[in-house]
């Protein structure tokens, strides 16, 4: 899965643009971060990389990054 | 022993996402949360306690049913919202709907896995040989602890009654369980009303207001809930509970008619029926108007899936109810 399908997963889970996010993007600077969008990013990486965020985890999202940082570990796991 | 009937009331006053809209202006998007929870309106008791809607519920069960009162020999009522600290709501609901005073009655404190221990409850005295006819009521006022400035909670729950009657004549084939029951008390801090009881007394303190880094507003007295923890914790032990149970019942998935879940919220309840593969035919969604009742919504939903045809008798069904505790519990009921 590459950098865009990644962050297309993202934008859904957001309910967002794809276009409006960047690695670098600030999460609390979408309009769409709040708790359900919170949710819906621990549902997704559930199903798609079997990651479970712990609430640790949800803690340290700062950038649309360090949601990808969570989406890569288990692609290198898998392979 | 078999499900006899099942009635609900709910409370006449409705709180629609368009009314929350107006009140959050901006930091609320009806259409958004609606495609996300599933919820349009939910009803509030104003003035009603959990007694009076329990009643109402039980009233209506008797009413449709045809059932005669005096022939009810236990009270089994489900809340978390009392009357009183005491005496217990279920004596109070006895002498409201004049049940006979050889009745027996008390309350059990559950939420949202409430209704499957419930029926556990009801099969053990029936098959104990100490009831044949037992009421059961699982009501819940949980909007009287939220507070009006938190949109994570106000949207979600929504107050409502249910009646079931479970009633069992000699010689009748057991249609209630298997059962399978969990409890994880290291989640109680992620669902709770921390101030009010014993180990923290309503004072000046506790009604102090905060606002979180959502910008919802509580204090201490009222409901708190840490919506992504809850999250995880239902992707973490409902799929294990379908397994566990099919397994015990020694039956397969294609083997259960509808999967009746608790009504937590849309979005929780695809992401399980995803998850454990259920299809979506046979399982039941029913939260739009009434959001989340706690120990009413299964019984609730199983009353709108018989009226609408969904559920024949013979069928199979597979309840679960998981949430605040933590506590969990599924069961399997031949209908």
């Amino acid at each position: 899965m590459d950098l865009k399908d990644k962050l297309s997963l993202i934008a859904q889970a957001l309910d967002a643009e794809p276009e409006a996010l960047k690695p670098e993007t600030k999460l609390e600077e979408l309009e769409e971060w709040d708790s359900l969008a919170v949710v819906s990013v621990i549902a997704m990486l559930d199903k798609h990389f079997s990651v479970r965020l712990k609430p640790n985890d949800i803690k340290s999202l700062v950038t649309v990054e360090d949601i990808l940082a969570h989406m890569k570990e288990k692609e290198a796991e898998k392979s | 022993m078999h499900i006899t009937h099942i009635s609900y009331f709910l409370p006449e006053k409705t709180l629609t996402n368009d009314d929350l809209a107006i009140e959050y202006e901006s930091n609320w998007n009806s259409k958004k949360i609606y495609k996300k929870i599933g919820i349009k309106s939910r009803h509030i008791a104003t003035t009603e306690t959990t007694s009076q809607l329990a009643a109402r519920a039980a009233e209506k069960l008797f009413s449709e049913s045809g059932f005669p009162k005096d022939k009810i020999d236990f009270l089994l009522l489900c809340t978390q919202s009392p009357d009183y600290f005491l005496p217990t709501t279920a004596c109070i609901v006895q002498d409201m709907l004049g049940l006979s005073t050889s009745c027996g009655a008390f309350d059990f404190n559950l939420g949202c896995s409430g209704f499957v221990y419930g029926l556990a409850i009801a099969k053990g005295l029936i098959a104990g040989g100490m009831a044949k006819n037992v009421l059961l009521l699982t009501v819940e006022t949980y909007t009287k602890y939220i507070h009006p400035k938190d949109k994570s909670v106000r949207t979600i729950f929504g107050d409502g009654a249910a009646a079931t009657l479970i009633t069992h004549e000699e010689g009748d084939p057991c249609k209630i369980g298997e059962f399978l029951f969990g409890t994880d008390g290291k989640g109680a801090k992620n669902l709770i009303v921390p101030a009010g009881a014993m180990a923290m007394p309503r004072s000046d303190e506790t009604a102090e207001e905060r606002v979180d880094e959502q910008g919802n507003v509580r204090s201490l007295n009222n409901l708190y809930m840490n919506g992504p923890e809850i999250f995880n914790f239902t992707l973490d032990i409902v799929p294990d509970t379908v397994k566990s149970l099919l397994a015990r019942a020694k039956l397969s998935m294609d083997d259960i008619d509808l999967f009746v879940f608790h009504q937590a919220n849309k979005f929780m309840l695809d992401s399980l029926r995803d998850k454990i593969g259920i299809p979506e035919e046979k399982f039941y969604l029913d939260m739009e108007d009434k959001g989340n009742t706690v120990s009413a919504t299964i019984p609730i939903a199983m009353k709108d899936a018989l009226d609408e045809g969904r559920i024949s008798r013979g069928d199979r069904l597979m309840l679960v109810g998981f949430g605040v505790g933590y506590s969990w519990a599924g069961c399997i009921v031949e209908w």
